[in-house]
């Protein structure tokens, strides 16, 4: 462990990690500062600039861009009444209203100093849990395995937007996407319509950058087009005042159950940091003793700001759990960052520890420096960072169009990459349109490999025998669970549509 | 706004008639003779097929039901359609030039153009500073700084 962990300090405390960090936070505190614009279309942006870098700067980026958007969303929350990202959503009703008292400089301070705890926080409990996790997940062959991301995906498509069977129509398509090309397996094309190119199949991180990046810029050049620009925000002079040690003690209690609260969400796949904010801000909302704080919340309360920024930022930390443990992301942009550690040749999963132990502790000190380097900017930058909310939209989605064209090319020099990008921007933007989301179009994209080769490897170890999928106790355990995912989000949506019933009939009447 | 009531009906039919394409696909696209039954090059794309058409009849059964979805969805407008295929000839042109021209000369030219006749920009300083700042910084960043590659054109 001290041999890995030496490996990586020295992996990681280079010129190149340092301007990577940094660089990165800043473009994600900007990313996710700009409502509009997510840090999830900043992972896809920056993704292309990691090829020619060393692993552990270009994951550094990543790492970075993760943690800055995730922290920066806050800063329109509290200062427009904006969220700039859905994980800041929470933090609007109290922050906002702090900054109409006049203490926007206070909230921002707590805001940022809290994330930084919760996001440190949540790497210690990563560390414990993904260490475990990976014990127990070695001993699983090509069955479990399958079951396995069955299971995950099924979490993934009904939570994903609370819509079971529409985020089943995105998962199933991100899957199809994924069988086009050459089967490695047989060596057989597969829907390639004879075009040679078609062979490599539709590029993960082409992918990645038409469903986030190519949406963004279509609504924004349609709005102009039709002479909606929206306007940018004009703010005046901001700074961070960084609350004292009677906050920190005031608050500790809230933020280490936020914590608890986000990283058990986060490491639940297709769950993430709207959900881990809106049931932080709840706890706190319902833990209050005193009836004239309870009174409060929504009207500038603290704690509505501080419980859900640790959780929001907490849920870095959980979502990693799946991902390094068992190379399932459970959300967008940890998809984007399994992305960023193949083209890398890390593949996440219980074999990393074994194969490649630096590259995990590597990881771990990445997310402490980037957790330093955004906490540094937003309380030192925070003046200028707010200017960069002045760009008007249009203006800055010229900037991310030559971006995305030129990101797409780049990956594997080739213009049919740039065509195919194109269209997953169409059907991202649609798919926006009709409410079906695109997280699980992404999952399938990045799990459906895994999915298949485990599949066929499993049919041939059983000489095609289907029972196999059934034979220990840990695929009926996975299985049972996506029965369970399944029920209870049908449940879910039959108890709606019979409360919507209700409420029509009572209108009749 | 979709009639809440036919939001189902079609997203069923779009669902299906995507469905029976790509089973047709998979049946003419992909060699038949590979593999054994159950584990063969077919067998997850036809897997995934059938999961479609169910999915689609699950949606059209729904439309039976008269059930509506949660929020409201806005129809897609004629503009909309105009607009988006605007966008769309952006990104092809740019693209056809990029295999032409190379990233230095198209990068202006269609940065220019999509500024000024497209966005109707007036500000002159966005309309031919922005363009050459854009292409000299990811210039910079892609060949100087990572010693990545660019797209070269045919012609230059």
């Amino acid at each position: 462990m001290i041999e890995s962990l030496t490996a990586a300090l020295q992996l990681t405390t280079t010129l190149e990690v340092f301007i990577a960090i940094i660089l990165g936070s800043f473009v994600g505190i900007v990313f996710g500062a700009i409502p509009g614009l997510t840090y999830s279309m900043a992972l896809a942006l920056m993704l292309p600039f990691t090829f020619s870098m060393e692993p552990a700067t270009g994951i550094s980026l990543l790492l970075a861009t993760y943690i800055g958007g995730m922290t920066g969303g806050s800063i329109s929350a509290i200062l427009i009444g904006i969220p700039g990202t859905p994980s800041a959503a929470a933090t609007v009703a109290d922050g906002y209203a702090l900054a109409k008292k006049g203490e926007a400089s206070l909230a921002l301070g707590a805001a940022v100093i809290v994330s930084t705890i919760g996001g440190l926080l949540s790497l210690i409990i990563m560390i414990l849990l993904v260490d475990f996790i990976s014990k127990f997940a070695i001993n699983f062959g090509p069955a479990e395995i399958f079951m396995l991301v069955l299971f995950g995906f099924s979490t993934i498509c009904g939570l994903a937007e609370r819509s079971l069977f529409r985020g089943l129509v995105a998962g199933v398509m991100g899957l199809m996407l994924m069988t086009i090309g050459l089967d490695e397996l047989e060596g057989t094309a597969r829907l390639t319509f004879g075009n040679v190119q078609m062979l490599q199949g539709v590029n993960l991180l082409v992918a990645m950058i038409g469903l986030f990046a190519v949406p963004h810029i279509l609504e924004v050049f349609h709005e102009k087009l039709n002479n909606e620009d929206k306007e940018n925000f004009n703010i005046g002079e901001v700074k961070t005042t960084l609350p004292g040690f009677s906050f920190i003690k005031k608050y500790f209690n809230l933020m280490l159950r936020c914590t608890g609260l986000g990283t058990s969400i986060g490491a639940i796949p297709g769950s993430g940091g709207p959900i881990a904010a809106f049931l932080a801000y709840a706890h706190a909302k319902n833990s209050e003793k005193d009836e004239k704080e309870k009174e409060n919340f929504g009207k500038g309360n603290m704690a509505g700001v501080v419980a859900p920024e640790t959780a929001n930022n907490a849920v870095t930390g959980g979502a990693m759990v799946p991902l390094l443990s068992l190379g399932i992301p459970g959300d967008p942009a940890t998809a984007i960052i399994l992305g960023g550690l193949l083209i890398h040749g890390i593949i996440p999963g219980p074999m990393l520890f074994i194969e490649n132990a630096p590259a995990v502790y590597s990881i771990y000190i990445a997310i402490v420096f980037s957790y330093i380097a955004v906490f540094f900017m937003q309380v030192n930058f925070i003046k200028y960072i707010v200017k960069i909310l002045k760009v008007r939209p249009h203006h800055l989605a010229c900037g991310i169009l030559v971006m995305v064209v030129v990101g797409s090319y780049v990956i594997r020099n080739s213009f049919l990459d740039v065509n195919i990008m194109i269209i997953m921007g169409l059907i991202g933007y649609f798919f926006n349109r009709i409410q079906i989301p695109i997280t699980p179009i992404v999952l399938g994209l990045v799990l459906g490999d895994t999915l298949e080769s485990n599949y066929r490897t499993a049919m041939s170890l059983s000489s095609g025998d289907i029972t196999i999928f059934f034979s220990s106790v840990t695929t009926i355990l996975f299985f049972s669970l996506i029965v369970l995912t399944i029920a209870l989000q049908v449940k879910t949506r039959v108890l709606d549509i019979k409360k919507q019933k209700k409420l029509v009939q009572r209108g009749e009447s | 706004m979709i009639r809440e009531s036919k939001f189902y009906l079609f997203l069923g039919l779009g669902v299906l008639a995507f469905s029976f394409i790509w089973l047709f696909l998979v049946f003419t696209q992909i060699d038949g003779n590979v593999g054994s039954p159950g584990n063969a090059p077919r067998t997850i794309p036809f897997f995934l097929g059938c999961c479609m058409v169910i999915l689609g009849v699950i949606f059209l059964y729904q439309y039976y039901l008269g059930y509506r979805p949660k929020i409201s969805i806005e129809g897609i407008k004629k503009n909309e359609f105009k607009n988006i295929f605007i966008c769309v000839v952006i990104f092809l042109a740019y693209s056809l030039l990029l295999e032409y021209l190379g990233f230095l000369i198209s990068t202006p030219i269609i940065l220019f153009l999509l500024s000024r006749l497209v966005l109707k920009e007036k500000n002159w300083k966005f309309n031919i500073l922005f363009p050459l700042i854009i292409t000299g910084s990811i210039y910079f960043i892609f060949i100087t700084l990572l010693h990545s590659t660019l797209p070269r054109g045919i012609l230059f």
